[in-house]
């Protein structure tokens, strides 16, 4: 055995030190003090986001770790192995990740399936109080609720219960608040609403980071995870819930107690709501791509595992398959994109890219594997949308920098918007040829930043020839994928009117910039529009009217799949839309 | 035009994707009576080579590689009937496919259109190809090479499988295995025990003609 010792840049941790055998990685180190160190591509050692500082006794790195290091003490978690007693410096806890905490939405009345009742006053009867209601019951806990009524005495209060549907799931003498949860997990984020079921009003909103993100950056890897452990699906399910419950917590505060959460309703992709089970997700990521469930899931909280009135019910969303998730079915929905009168297209961009067409009230979906470049990923300068981050970007006529970080912080690296946005530029201002390729003569007034095929925005923030090349790998796909699902339906591109784009990335896209990579196919005239966070949204209308609820299990039936990865043509078009 | 412009003018249009030219020149080059194996060697390969090139630095993409093959193809249909067979060497034979599970196969199709441009022999099972395939196929037609790519983390482990199975049927020393695409890396490579390891299309081919000795 062999004693690692952890410290932290900001000094959150101090003097902790734990033996392992030697040999072990430093993530497994890391993850066996406790602590969390985020690994975007599980511990492939292809990405190089799990830098950290470690010196003592390690072993030499070997090529590809060398291959992302560059200064002394510096190491890729990932590949180096504790050798004999070894310091580690864990970086500062990481900011809080900017994520779209809300999304525009339709508006629906109050209709939810919590309702809170006023129930007859206790009477002089032998027969038993519950057995006179007219409600579905059976737990232990109402039964002992009831006691509790009984045991007040002869009390004038009123007596007041919560149903879910027929279910009587809480009781006692009030009334009291009712309210519920509405989430959306994300691979990289999760949103949180509080709602008032009686009005309802929203209350609190929290955010996070989705805590597996130390297992992968995105779904295929924390996948890959199960497959190689098999504790994979409960280690990540614990932990979920875990962030799920501490939200619950926090978003009732000062509020009310969680027994008076009746309801959570959950969106998000097929593979995060597998894992909010415990279930093995290896069939989802090999073809045929098949998951375990798709169609609405109806549990007691208590099963669930979610800490609300134990009776209470957590519902899963339904999914359309397995690369096409509630939360895409929750955001069409939420939007009323199904309703639209004229033909349009709905995008989803992440690590995949959802695309739905409604084409006269016909909705086909599909998912393209674009990567995870447009999230700031895979890129050599770029980072998720956190403090710091460039977030907007133009070079002007006479060819003078302007941009934005974050929180108006030292810039450190490049998010998604900021992305598209410099991408834009280099080839609105000819840095780079419709091929994509540098431009070997870029206009004098800002050659001085090309150097050695890169573009320096700061001494130290670039963008490169390979990243300019994954970011049309991944444009490529999505506008292919928009491409091929309107032929797949017979309707031109140009007779498209709107272009709905949802999703983390958010409001603060210029659409010019969309149009100028070429995101969406050439030859798109409509409007676009950003919807933000509409998976997040479907979730809290869902959950304060049923309606909408039966409209997602209905749009889930009727909404055609298409797989994109297996159609001959598929190439053609990814081919065809990779240049600028 | 002499037999060495020719070649050179060949090669020019090529990695231009001039695929008209390159056929009118190839048409020219039998008007001359030059060998076809000469045409084949010295102008198109060496265009060929030149676009690989490229590539591996970035400047060409998917699309100019494919265009570019196009130009390759047509002169190569110009000069093929007038080829004599016995005056090529032996090409390299491989067989190559997406590993079982994963359906992505537009890395894969590159490696093909480049290594056939290369003068590779190439037998493609296509996607989600079942282990025992890349096996049985590389008995059948006696290849050189068993080439494997997926662009899954979750399907990658079944190259690792293809090699277990060869060892099991003492046919591990026979072929050269070759493994990429998105998740893969050389530490992939070197556990599983494959024999060679290539991030991109064009390095793979540049890779396999070294360990077959054709560099």
């Amino acid at each position: 055995m062999v004693k690692v010792h952890f410290t932290q840049e900001d000094h959150a941790i101090e003097d902790l030190t734990i033996e392992v055998t030697e040999g072990e990685r430093l993530t497994e180190c890391i993850r066996a003090a406790g602590l969390v160190l985020e690994t975007p591509c599980n511990g492939l050692g292809l990405c190089g986001k799990c830098r950290i500082k470690a010196w003592g006794d390690l072993y030499p790195p070997e090529d590809l770790e060398s291959g992302f290091i560059n200064a002394p003490n510096i190491r890729l978690a990932c590949l180096a192995r504790a050798k004999g007693e070894v310091w580690i410096e864990l970086p500062p806890k990481g900011n809080q990740l900017k994520t779209i905490n809300q999304g525009l939405a339709i508006e629906v009345v109050i209709d939810s399936f919590v309702k809170q009742v006023l129930l007859p006053p206790l009477e002089r009867t032998a027969q038993p109080y519950l057995e006179s209601l007219p409600y579905n019951f059976g737990s232990v806990d109402i039964y002992q609720k009831a006691g509790g009524l009984e045991q007040g005495g002869a009390n004038a209060n009123p007596v007041y219960g919560v149903l879910v549907d027929n279910d009587l799931v809480d009781l006692g003498f009030g009334p009291d608040e009712i309210l519920g949860v509405a989430i959306d997990i994300g691979t990289t984020g999760i949103s949180a609403y509080l709602l008032d079921l009686t009005s309802g009003g929203i209350l609190q909103k929290q955010s996070c980071l989705n805590p597996q993100t130390e297992f992968g950056g995105d779904v295929l890897s924390r996948i890959s995870y199960c497959l190689d452990n098999p504790h994979g699906p409960a280690q990540l399910r614990e932990i979920i819930l875990g962030k799920l419950n501490e939200l619950v917590i926090n978003l009732t505060g000062s509020i009310a107690r969680t027994e008076r959460v009746y309801q959570v309703v959950i969106a998000g992709n097929t593979t995060m709501l597998h894992f909010v089970l415990g279930i093995y997700p290896g069939s989802i990521a090999r073809a045929p791509y098949r998951p375990v469930f798709l169609e609405q899931v109806d549990m007691k909280a208590r099963e669930a595992g979610i800490l609300i009135c134990p009776e209470g019910r957590v519902t899963l969303l339904p999914s359309a398959s397995g690369y096409v998730g509630a939360d895409i079915l929750a955001g069409v929905v939420a939007t009323a994109f199904d309703k639209k009168d004229y033909p349009a297209v709905f995008l989803d961009i992440g690590t995949n890219g959802e695309i739905v067409a409604n084409l006269g009230g016909r909705l086909i979906a599909t998912s393209t594997a674009a990567g995870p470049a447009l999230e700031g990923m895979n890129i050599s300068c770029g980072c998720r949308a956190e403090e710091g981050a460039i977030d907007t970007f133009s070079i002007d006529n006479s060819f003078n920098l302007h941009f934005t970080t974050i929180g108006a912080a030292q810039p450190k690296g490049i998010c998604g918007s900021g992305l598209i946005d410099i991408t834009a530029a280099m080839v609105k201002r000819k840095l780079v040829l419709a091929s994509g390729r540098f431009n070997p003569s870029p206009d004098p007034r800002i050659k001085d930043r090309v150097r050695d095929k890169k573009f320096y925005l700061t001494e130290e923030i670039y963008i490169s020839q390979t990243d300019i090349r994954q970011i049309q790998l991944a444009k490529g796909a999505i506008s292919a994928g928009v491409t091929l699902l309107l032929e797949e339906a017979g309707i031109p591109l140009e007779t498209i009117e709107e272009a709905v784009i949802a999703g983390a990335f958010g409001y603060h896209i210029n659409p010019d910039s969309i149009r100028e990579i070429g995101l969406l196919p050439k030859g798109f005239k409509g409007k676009i529009n950003f919807v933000g966070n509409s998976s997040a949204e479907g979730a809290r209308l869902a959950l304060i009217n049923k309606g909408v609820m039966f409209q997602i299990q209905e749009l889930k039936n009727r909404i055609e799949v298409l797989e994109l990865s297996t159609n001959p043509r598929f190439q053609d078009y990814f081919v065809k839309a990779l240049g600028f | 035009m002499d037999k060495a412009t020719l070649f050179q003018e060949i090669s020019h249009a090529l990695v231009e994707f001039e695929v008209e030219k390159v056929a009118e020149l190839a048409e020219e080059t039998i008007q001359q009576n030059i060998p076809a194996y000469e045409t084949i060697t010295e102008g198109l390969v060496t265009g060929m080579k030149e676009v690989s090139r490229l590539y591996e630095e970035e400047e060409y993409f998917l699309p100019e590689v494919l265009m570019c093959s196009d130009a390759f193809n047509a002169g190569l249909d110009v000069v093929n009937p007038h080829l004599d067979k016995n005056s090529l060497e032996k090409p390299i034979k491989i067989v190559i496919g997406v590993v079982e599970g994963d359906t992505h196969d537009i890395g894969k199709n590159l490696v093909r259109i480049l290594s056939g441009a290369s003068g590779f022999e190439v037998y493609d099972l296509g996607r989600d190809v079942p282990l025992n395939q890349f096996i049985d196929k590389a008995e059948e037609v006696e290849s050189d090479m068993i080439c494997m790519s997926t662009l899954m983390t979750t399907t990658m482990d079944g190259m690792k499988t293809v090699i277990d199975r060869l060892k099991e049927r003492n046919l591990r020393d026979k072929y050269k295995v070759l493994i990429g695409g998105g998740p893969i890396s050389q530490t992939f490579c070197d556990k599983i025990g494959a024999d060679l390891y290539a991030n991109d299309a064009s390095s793979a081919v540049r890779k396999a003609k070294e360990l077959m000795g054709r560099a």
